[in-house]
């Protein structure tokens, strides 16, 4: 069916033409300018009226009569008056005919054929098709403008399109036609469409996001236009509902009422569908007895939200009976916890406060911190389960008590008393998906606050980042967070539209991790010629740097998995063959700086009390090595050295690490370990390596009979070894790669000298002799520094002493039959 | 064209649609102002102490403070009794007033495009005549 047939056989036609002669935008300026003039000319007619009548200016009455003022002036005013009645009726009109696919369940009626943001396209569209449709009309633009794309571009790209002025209405996905089903055709059947986003990297992920997002937009104006829905209605307060109530005096001193709070009032901050929650918490507040919930979540702000969005439901009456007409007082324990000090106040004030609540009779107790509070009071002697027991068994009392996942199972889950009288309510974790939504209206808000504006690109990144970089708390809150923090920076930084880039570059700015947003320059080169910087100082272990690099880059490249570690590998081999100088390397080329490596002697982790000693102890509240190093540098290489010599324990804890990404402290605060390379250096199977490189086996290509050895003797679980992303056998260093490493150690020395003014000759004689006798077969090149410094820098030491090595001289080092020997000259 | 047919269009509406959901438009008001009063809780509660605000009697029989106990809650049943009745009065007025008003609601209603064109032609005619 074409277009304009389809469009007609709707009763939205109407309103769609009516809009198109005369802009809602119009309407509104109208009404508006219409109501000042009729306030202006209210005015100068009562002026003319009374200077009409007084007989003080004859003057100016003769003018009012002569020009009949009087009567022009009323003539003026009715007209505005008839246009604003016009414009008011007109939205109206508009308003008491939309109808809602987003924000509330479908109010469209049967025979509807198309939603009003689908008509508004397909009307637009109706004389040309349905990509210039989209293209040419508002809400088209709009998405494309949440896109990031450039209006120039997009003309330039539809106005060279060819018109389909035969083009069929697309299929619909369910019995009405959504924008969604038409962008959906678009990006299915035009190519050149798909291939104009996709130039400009836009995903159908984000064409649908940002579609959702605008719609979102559009409707919650239109809904809270609609003064006359009883929903809306319902919400203004009633005059003497609470005359019939009790008053609560102890409890007002510690309390708020929720239904005040903003977050109940306004329509346009949104929360994540809660539903299940909510009706879980209805569930057990309809109880005969014990009508109490638990409401369990993680810490942060997702649990008020549960009750906030509770409390609308009581505010607009789509609450069950129980609920209904109740008064949410949110308890602030913390005030009551600084007001009570010791045992008898406690109980005193405690036993007032729920006393009032069960006469009041209409109140609804919400405890946020529970296990504050409930903490206070042990610590106070007072078993406060057994304190709270007549009142939450009571039959006319509810409360809702908000308790952290880890606290609940700390101290509730086997308490019996709190099992019976509590339903346990789990709030879910919010999806990304769901976060975004949530961003969506504070973002709106933010725009018309700090006059910037926000891509949806963006607004998927925030999403991404709060929880991809930081590891504390919930991501809702964690992203609205970063929202409230990144608005005022953009607008500090001159930047009027926030897109991706700019968000990276602000998480990269609080965190120091650089993000995959921006590859500069230098990184580039530093990227690509990672393996050749590596070599530069860890020798003859090609395969273990080559895994390194490669790592690195998926990561700064964003290819890696983003809920692991960038990297993890195991390397094995005997003492003294380059592996914690590959990690050493690896921090100096990379992270800038061998500070930037983080080393954990593993060996020092061999006892019960390992555990306690790394993550911190719940019992002295101290915490551990390994949660504070990693919180503080949450960008770098963890060098976890001799790694098979640690716990059990210790070793299943790395176990979820390596696979997740983050462990939970002593606290059951998260910590992140998603921006940490994690190397761990282990000598196990040395002797293997040995024996087969004597027997002239490439130990590469043995690998899995050395690991098969290393499972057998019990000090790795196969399960570890797989979560590596490689398992790196470093081989025994051959004598070309001990010459090379003895280089680079003396030309150091030399580099150091030249510092001083002293020139250092470096011998192939001299190199031979470092490595006969600074390296042998168990410990690798490991002695070889220790040589340099006891013989070389030692025999330095004694001619700056002399007063035989100053600045301008060379120092040159012989062999003879008794030994090495330096000479000035 | 566009325009008269457009024009047509909101006619339609305005006598049709518009006019059929005026009733529950109307309803939703009216429950609106019923709730608004507290009609249905204030009747239910009618006898109840203001505020809850009664004492306990004591546990222990005391003729005095028996006395006293009973002369409290009394009054502040009397209180309520009294606050509801006039609150309940007013609300019912006014939900009189709105269902009387609604016949000229209705009326007008019916003739707003005419209002809207009578009060332009008329402050025309006004603006342009000399007398």
């Amino acid at each position: 069916m074409l277009i304009k047939d389809f469009l007609k056989k709707s009763s939205i036609y109407n309103v769609l033409s009516t809009e198109s002669l005369i802009s809602k935008e119009f309407r509104e300026k109208l009404s508006k300018l219409s109501k000042t003039i009729i306030t202006i000319l209210l005015l100068v007619l009562l002026f003319l009226y009374f200077t009409k009548n007084s007989s003080k200016y004859s003057g100016l009455k003769n003018f009012v009569d002569t020009y009949n003022l009087l009567q022009r002036t009323l003539g003026l005013i009715l007209i505005n008056i008839g246009v604003y009645i016009y414009s008011e009726l007109g939205s109206f009109y508009l308003s008491s005919t939309y109808y809602f696919e987003k924000i509330t369940k479908n109010k469209y009626n049967r025979d509807e054929l198309y939603t009003f943001s689908a008509g508004r396209v397909l009307y637009t569209g109706r004389k040309t098709d349905i990509l210039h449709g989209f293209f040419d009309s508002k809400i088209g633009k709009l998405i494309l403008l949440r896109l990031g794309v450039d209006q120039k571009d997009s003309r330039k790209f539809y106005t060279s399109q060819k018109i389909d002025s035969k083009e069929d209405v697309p299929k619909a996905e369910s019995d009405i036609l959504k924008l969604k089903d038409i962008i959906k055709y678009l990006y299915v059947t035009k190519p050149s469409f798909t291939r104009f986003l996709n130039g400009k990297g836009i995903t159908d992920r984000e064409l649908f996001g940002a579609m959702e997002w605008v719609i979102y937009d559009i409707e919650t104006k239109e809904y809270n236009e609609q003064w006359w829905r009883p929903e809306y209605l319902a919400k203004t307060k009633s005059l003497a509902n609470d005359w019939s109530f009790g008053k609560t005096f102890v409890l007002d001193k510690y309390s708020r009422n929720l239904m005040q709070d903003q977050e109940v009032g306004s329509e346009a901050i949104t929360f994540a569908n809660r539903d299940a929650e909510i009706s879980q918490i209805e569930n057990a507040l309809s109880k005969s007895t014990g009508a109490n919930a638990m409401l369990v979540g993680e810490q942060g702000q997702e649990k008020m939200q549960v009750v906030w969005s509770m409390c609308r439901n009581i505010k607009n009456r789509n609450i069950a009976p129980a609920l209904l007409n109740k008064k949410p007082i949110l308890l602030l324990t913390n005030s009551l916890i600084s007001a009570c000090k010791d045992k008898d106040n406690l109980e005193d004030q405690v036993s007032k406060i729920f006393t009032e609540v069960l006469k009041a009779g209409n109140i609804i107790l919400i405890i946020d911190n529970f296990t504050e509070l409930y903490k206070h009071a042990e610590s106070l002697q007072v078993d406060f389960i057994n304190l709270l027991d007549p009142f939450i068994r009571s039959t006319s009392i509810q409360v809702v008590a908000l308790v952290n996942s880890y606290d609940f199972h700390q101290y509730f889950e086997n308490n019996k008393a709190v099992i019976n009288n509590f339903e346990t309510v789990l709030v879910r974790d919010l999806d990304q998906e769901e976060i975004i939504k949530i961003i969506y209206s504070a973002a709106l808000k933010s725009e018309k606050l700090y006059k910037i504006f926000f891509t949806y690109q963006a607004i998927q990144e925030l999403a991404n980042s709060a929880s991809y970089y930081f590891s504390n708390g919930v991501s809702s809150d964690k992203s609205m967070d970063l929202l409230d923090e990144i608005s005022p920076w953009a607008k500090k930084n001159g930047y009027q539209s926030v897109g991706k880039n700019e968000v990276l570059e602000y998480v990269e700015q609080k965190t120091n991790i650089p993000t995959s947003g921006k590859v500069s320059a230098t990184e580039k080169v530093k990227l690509l010629n990672l393996e050749n910087l590596i070599s530069k100082r860890v020798v003859g272990q090609k395969d273990a740097v080559i895994a390194v690099s490669n790592a690195l880059k998926r990561a700064r490249t964003g290819v890696r998995n983003p809920n692991k570690p960038i990297g993890s590998f195991l390397f094995l081999g005997p003492t003294g063959v380059g592996k914690t100088e590959t990690a050493k390397a690896l921090a100096y080329v990379f992270f800038g700086s061998e500070d930037n490596m983080m080393r954990l002697d593993m060996s020092e982790y061999q006892t019960d009390d390992a555990m306690e000693r790394l993550i911190g102890s719940f019992v002295n509240g101290k915490p551990g090595v390994f949660s504070s190093m990693i919180r503080e540098k949450q960008y770098g290489v963890v060098l976890l050295d001799e790694f098979e010599k640690t716990s059990k324990d210790v070793l299943n804890l790395f176990l979820q690490i390596l696979d997740e990404g983050f462990f939970s402290d002593m606290s059951g605060q998260k910590v992140s370990t998603r921006n940490i390379i994690f190397i761990a250096t282990s000598n196990a199977g040395a002797d293997t390596i040995f024996k087969m490189v004597s027997g002239g086996k490439n130990p590469k290509d043995a690998q899995e009979e050395i690991i098969a050895d290393i499972i057998g003797k019990g000090l790795f679980k196969p399960e570890l070894i797989n979560r590596f992303d490689a398992t790196i056998i470093y081989r025994p260093l051959e004598s070309d790669d001990l010459k090379q490493i003895a280089k680079i150690m003396l030309n150091k020395l030399t580099t150091r000298m030249v510092e001083k003014g002293l020139k250092v000759e470096i011998s192939d004689e001299l190199i031979d002799y470092v490595v006969k006798n600074g390296s042998n077969e168990a410990f690798g090149a490991r002695p070889m520094n220790r040589f340099i410094q006891d013989s070389i820098e030692g025999s330095i030491a004694n001619l700056i002493l002399n007063g035989d090595a100053v600045p301008g001289k060379v120092i040159k080092f012989i062999i003879g039959g008794d030994g090495l020997s330096a000479k000035v000259s | 064209m566009k325009f008269v047919t457009t024009f047509l269009g909101y006619l339609k509406w305005h006598y049709g649609t518009a006019l059929a959901t005026t009733f529950s438009f109307w309803k939703n008001i009216l429950l609106f102002l019923f709730n608004y009063f507290s009609i249905k809780n204030l009747a239910g509660n009618f006898f109840a102490p203001w505020k809850r605000l009664a004492d306990n009697y004591p546990k222990r029989f005391n003729i005095k403070i028996y006395f006293f106990t009973f002369l409290t809650n009394t009054i502040m049943r009397i209180v309520g009794i009294i606050l509801r009745t006039i609150m309940i009065f007013f609300g019912i007025i006014v939900c009189l007033l709105y269902i009387l008003a609604f016949p000229i609601t209705l009326v007008l209603w019916l003739a707003l495009p005419l209002v809207i064109a009578g009060l332009i032609i008329f402050g025309f005619i006004l603006l342009v005549s000399s007398k």
